[in-house]
């Protein structure tokens, strides 16, 4: 009956549109990526490759809801050579689905404003589109859905009728040549019948019937990866039965030959995918800037910009002589031509607004290379003085736009961004998203999950892999990493969720806020992404950072740093009761500054605190800006895996020769004393020995800095060498010279950039040395903030001989406060307290201070949690000290203030003679609940013992010669694994005990043995036995054993 | 309803449809496939993929059928009086 009826109504084809009738062919129009969320089995270039490999001439992507693929499946598809289909699956009001494809540009815009609507009208993660609004789609193919389309759903349940009158309201809205019936055979149970229907409504209204496979995969293999997914997302076990779930593997990417026998019932649902394709292009064919307008009054932001930056150069340099008027000039030329002169504008009026607000901010990245961005303040690096090319920040040769990145103080930042939205609409300003994908750990945690595993087994395996790794290298980190040895992972029922994971390495798991990115656009952002909420609560387009610049748009870094907020507030406790000190102001050349950079002791200063920043400062000898740059610049994984650090400290401290291969090469590399450093450098060398354009040197600087192909790099090499001959240069020198520069380029950094952060860095050096108690206090106020937990900056305050003091009801503000000496705790470290709590104990203290616990109990009214919390970490010590009675008699308390309440007689308080918690049990109660030593650190409590053992503290490693054999014991602190040259892994780690800091360096056998101590999941003290390493002033330990310490070790 | 799970012997078109069962008690043409459907079963447990189909065959009678795709047996799994 069925395949015999189904042929009955099959309409006659339309030969000419689908050309050689002979070649079978096909086209998958609905074709769900991973950007589906958890619904797709298959990366987009696999999805791509497949369909290129079956010879299909095109493919459509069509996720649920978005557009989040189509940057990158146009990229793919462009590369393979097959046309991209872009379009979606989107959800109406009713729940159905319905499947949506691009003609052209034009549908695609409205299909973005479609979803906007969609999104933004619903609850987050609800979308839902009306019917109405899609009337307002423009040359879009409508087709009419999966199963949980509307039509199929009411064929479904037997309501005909009903499926005839909506397929009308269809065909009335959309029209014939938009409006299709799709109809799909993926072995699914009523599927035949569905069909059979299907096609009798498409006859009997004269529409187009077109077949789909509702891809979910590229191969069937894949299902299985589709099938766990769905798990995920719904939030159940592999075991569970639902039918969110897929039932079979047949919604792979099926050959033109399998989708025509499919539909061998009705070829024409077949062939009219081809002719469907056809239709369609490519939605991003040229790249169009869409440049923010920044409005003025009389229309031409050129003059107004060179005005503004003419201004601000008089009031940068007093007088604008030859040169800063020929390089002003010169950008402002480029910048005109580019069309960037609104965008200069634009973030100049935010850094205005910034100032006029009192918002501390600084510009980074290589904007610094500008003058004119000196010059308007966004920037504080003078990139002229500095010898800064302008050209590696901008240059009409680069395809690439350049963006201008700001750090705001992280507490007003989004004030800033708000200013942005008020002053261009919110229809054309939106924050950039970013994709949650899956890496090794959150890949073992859902799989895990979802095959059934016990979830703190997973939590602990998951615990022990590095933080960044990745899905698809888990089996390598298990052969490599000792820590792994062990690891439950090489269980053979372990063995499938590791194939699971590499097969879902780098997939998305949902959509979140970039951390700073914001687009502006001089047209209605709908038009070129779909906008929705995103979980903290901006509007997001769907596009990540790359895509929204292949999109044209220009994006702005409005990034939030904690430390500009900790300089603030170090700043208004300065000028609240000491002095007027001027933060920009302070001096560059500060002698004792410069001598605590040399020592070393920079816990807490901006970018020079990491244990490798430490050493080099403590061998490195800074005695001027220069160096402090240098610094930022060298400790980066590129310049230590490239060996840059070695010859530069060598150069520097003159223990090694300066050598140039070209004098011409003299006067850009002696300020790194002859080392390609900087990526700047390598735009000059270019220039000065090869005679390149600036836009030519810095496209040798990108193939370099980039690792772009050997043969591009045999290319540019070659040119570098002809042009070199041609402007004088040897071809053997100019060979030694692009070899060379080429070894350390790749590793370079952008001076403007290191240059705007080691201002920032000697500043905070400055406020360390010279303001300890007030930066210290604003350091612990904006935590996390910095490489190191509170109690290490805890730790250093002491050592500096300020006081650390408990949180008490009766003093403490919310924050840490600095009182002369001291830093008291503010209540809002204590775990578990909410603001609420807190604004009720300092309010109702302001009459008369607490005098005791019932007292505290009655008028404060806090949680019985969070009252025990105060008292345990000492927070009541002042109204009695003994914390364990008042513990004992908290529950009484509490009851008797509910029964009074109820005009029962009180009961009587526990009595004296409760004995008091040890000192040491105290300060363990401090800790768990303050994450803060308060008295003295652990370690102090166990140092009779550890001397007793000749166990060294970090205060007397620093007085004992090179090569001493020593133990040392302290707290484990970021142990890491930086990349290194030779490849081999050396681990660094700090021991932290009641002095400071022991750096630790384990190298690779050592670590073999004993990484399960350092990176498994571990508490209380190591005890590491080795000899120390002094380097410059810098101490270290090299380990030999490591052991966990007990009170019977050695 | 209670499945059967009884084997049997099937005779299938070139497009691989049924086209006659041996059942114990003698042989039945398939008049027509009424639905054709595929269950990946419980893969995780190492359960292999079955193809079902709904018959219409002699004399009215209604029979879902499947084979088991890893070994290519047929089964008998419901029949509708």
């Amino acid at each position: 009956m069925h395949s015999v009826e189904c042929n009955k109504i099959s309409v006659p084809l339309l030969q000419s549109e689908f050309g050689d009738e002979k070649k079978m062919s096909f086209v998958h129009l609905h074709t769900h990526s991973p950007f589906s969320f958890l619904d797709g089995g298959s990366s987009i270039e696999e999805l791509v490759l497949e369909a290129a490999r079956l010879d299909m001439p095109a493919l459509a992507i069509t996720d649920h809801n978005n557009l989040c693929a189509s940057v990158k499946f146009n990229q793919a598809a462009a590369m393979a050579g097959i046309t991209p289909i872009t379009g979606c699956e989107v959800t109406l009001e009713s729940g159905s689905h319905l499947t949506l494809l691009a003609r052209n540009g034009l549908a695609y815009s409205s299909i973005c404003a479609l979803l906007t609507r969609a999104h933004l009208s619903h609850p987050r993660g609800q979308p839902r589109a009306s019917f109405e609004d899609l009337a307002g789609l423009k040359d879009v193919i409508v087709l009419s859905g999966c199963r949980r389309g509307e039509l199929a759903a009411l064929i479904m349940k037997g309501r005909f009728r009903e499926a005839e009158q909506q397929a009308h309201r269809y065909l009335d809205l959309l029209g014939r040549e938009h409006f299709f019936i799709e109809v799909q055979d993926n072995l699914l149970p009523g599927n035949r019948q569905l069909n059979y229907y299907l096609l009798q409504l498409a006859q009997s209204l004269n529409l187009e019937p077109v077949a789909t496979n509702n891809v979910h995969y590229a191969r069937q293999d894949d299902f299985i990866i589709h099938d766990l997914l769905s798990c995920v997302r719904t939030l159940s076990r592999v075991q569970d039965i639902l039918p969110e779930r897929p039932l079979n593997r047949e919604q792979y990417l099926k050959s033109p030959r399998q989708m025509e026998e499919l539909f061998s019932f009705c070829p024409r649902a077949a062939h009219n995918t081809l002719r469907l394709a056809r239709e369609c292009e490519a939605v991003f064919k040229e790249k169009v800037l869409h440049f923010p307008e920044f409005e003025l009054p009389a229309g031409n932001p050129v003059p107004h910009l060179r005005r503004l930056t003419f201004d601000g150069a008089r009031q940068r340099y007093g007088k604008i002589n030859l040169a800063v008027r020929e390089r002003l000039e010169q950008e402002l030329h480029i910048i005109e031509k580019m069309g960037f002169a609104g965008y200069f504008l634009l973030v100049h009026d935010l850094t205005r607004f910034a100032r006029q607000e009192g918002i501390r901010y600084a510009g980074r990245g290589s904007a610094a290379d500008s003058l004119a961005a000196y010059c308007l303040y966004i920037c504080e690096v003078d990139s002229l003085e500095r010898g800064l090319l302008f050209e590696r920040f901008m240059s009409p040769e680069r395809s690439e736009l350049p963006d201008i990145d700001i750090d705001f103080e992280a507490r007003h930042r989004d004030r800033v961004i708000n200013y942005v939205y008020r002053k261009y609409g919110t229809e054309r300003v939106a924050r950039v998203a970013t994709y949650n994908t899956y890496r090794a750990r959150s890949s073992i945690r859902d799989i895990g999950k979802v095959l059934g595993f016990d979830q703190n087994l997973l939590g602990s395996i998951a615990k022990r892999l590095p933080y960044f790794s990745h899905a698809d290298n888990i089996r390598g980190l298990m052969e490599r990493l000792p820590e792994l040895r062990d690891s439950p992972l090489h269980d053979d029922r372990f063995q499938v969720l590791l194939d699971v994971c590499e097969r879902i390495a780098g997939f998305p798991r949902f959509l979140s806020t970039h951390l700073g990115g914001v687009v502006i656009s001089d047209c209605p952002l709908t038009r070129l992404s779909p906008l929705q909420h995103s979980a903290l609560g901006p509007i997001i387009t769907q596009f990540d950072k790359d895509d929204v610049e292949d999109l044209g748009l220009v994006k702005l870094d409005l990034l939030s740093l904690r430390t500009l907020s900790a300089v603030n507030d170090t700043m208004r406790s300065i000028n609240r009761v000491k002095e007027e000190l001027d933060y920009d102001s302070i001096p560059l050349d500060d002698l004792a500054t410069y001598q605590r950079l040399s020592r070393g002791e920079t816990i807490g200063v901006f970018q020079l605190e990491s244990p490798a920043q430490r050493a080099l400062q403590a061998r490195l000898g800074a005695d001027r800006m220069e160096d402090v740059i240098a610094s930022v610049a060298l400790i980066r994984p590129g310049p230590i895996k490239g060996n840059m650090v070695e010859p530069y400290i060598a150069r520097r401290q003159g223990k090694e020769a300066i050598s140039y291969l070209h004098p011409r090469l003299e006067p850009i590399l002696n300020k790194t004393y002859g080392v390609v450093l900087f990526q700047e450098q390598v735009i000059e060398i270019a220039m000065a020995i090869a005679n390149f354009t600036p836009g030519e040197a810095d496209q040798l600087r990108r193939v370099m800095t980039h690792a772009r192909s050997p043969k591009a790099m045999e290319e540019i090499g070659q040119r570098f060498i002809e042009k070199a001959a041609a402007s004088g240069v040897g071809e053997e020198t100019a060979t030694a010279i692009f070899t060379g520069m080429a070894g350390y380029a790749s590793y370079g950094f952008c001076e403007a950039h290191a240059a705007a952060f080691a201002t920032t860095s000697f500043k905070t050096a400055y406020l360390l040395e010279h303001y300890p108690g007030q930066y210290y206090t604003a350091l612990l106020n904006n935590q996390p903030l910095g490489y190191y937990p509170a109690n290490v900056l805890c730790t250093e305050a002491r050592n500096r001989g300020i006081k650390i003091l408990p949180p008490d009801v009766n003093l403490s503000s919310d924050n840490f406060e600095l009182a002369r000496t001291a830093i008291r705790v503010g209540l809002k470290q204590v775990k578990g307290i909410k603001r609420d709590e807190i604004r009720a104990i300092v309010g109702s203290r302001q009459d008369r201070p607490f005098s005791s616990l019932a007292d505290f109990m009655r008028r404060a009214a806090v949680a019985l949690d969070s009252a025990e919390n105060l008292i345990k970490c000492g927070a009541l010590d002042a109204l009695f000290p003994n914390r364990r009675q008042l513990l004992f008699q908290l529950p009484y308390l509490e009851k008797r203030e509910r029964q009074k309440l109820l005009a029962f007689s009180p009961p009587s308080l526990p009595g004296p003679g409760i004995c008091d918690f040890s000192s040491r049990e105290k300060r363990a109660l401090e800790y768990a609940i303050l994450g803060l030593d308060i008295d003295e650190h652990f370690m102090a409590g166990l140092r009779p013992e550890l001397h007793k053992k000749q166990i060294r503290s970090s205060r007397e490693l620093r007085t004992l010669p090179d090569n001493t054999p020593v133990k040392v014991c302290g707290l484990l602190l970021r142990p890491h694994r930086p990349p290194t040259r030779s490849g081999k892994i050396t681990v660094f780690l700090s021991l932290e005990d009641e002095f400071g800091l022991t750096e630790v360096t384990v190298f690779e056998d050592v670590y073999m043995m004993y990484g399960q101590l350092i990176f498994a999941p571990q508490s209380g003290p190591l005890l590491i036995k080795g000899h120390i390493q002094r380097r410059g002033s810098g101490v270290s330990v090299t380990a030999r054993e490591i052991a966990r310490y007990g009170p019977s070790s050695i | 309803m209670k499945p059967l799970y009884r084997r049997l012997n099937v005779k299938r078109l070139p497009n691989g449809e049924p086209a006659k069962l041996y059942l114990p008690d003698g042989s039945i043409e398939v008049a027509q496939v009424l639905e054709c459907w595929c269950d990946a079963g419980c893969w995780w447990e190492g359960e292999s993929e079955k193809l079902f189909y709904r018959l219409y065959c002699q004399e009215g009678r209604v029979f879902e059928i499947f084979q088991d795709r890893q070994n290519a047996q047929w089964f008998l799994y419901k029949v509708y009086d």
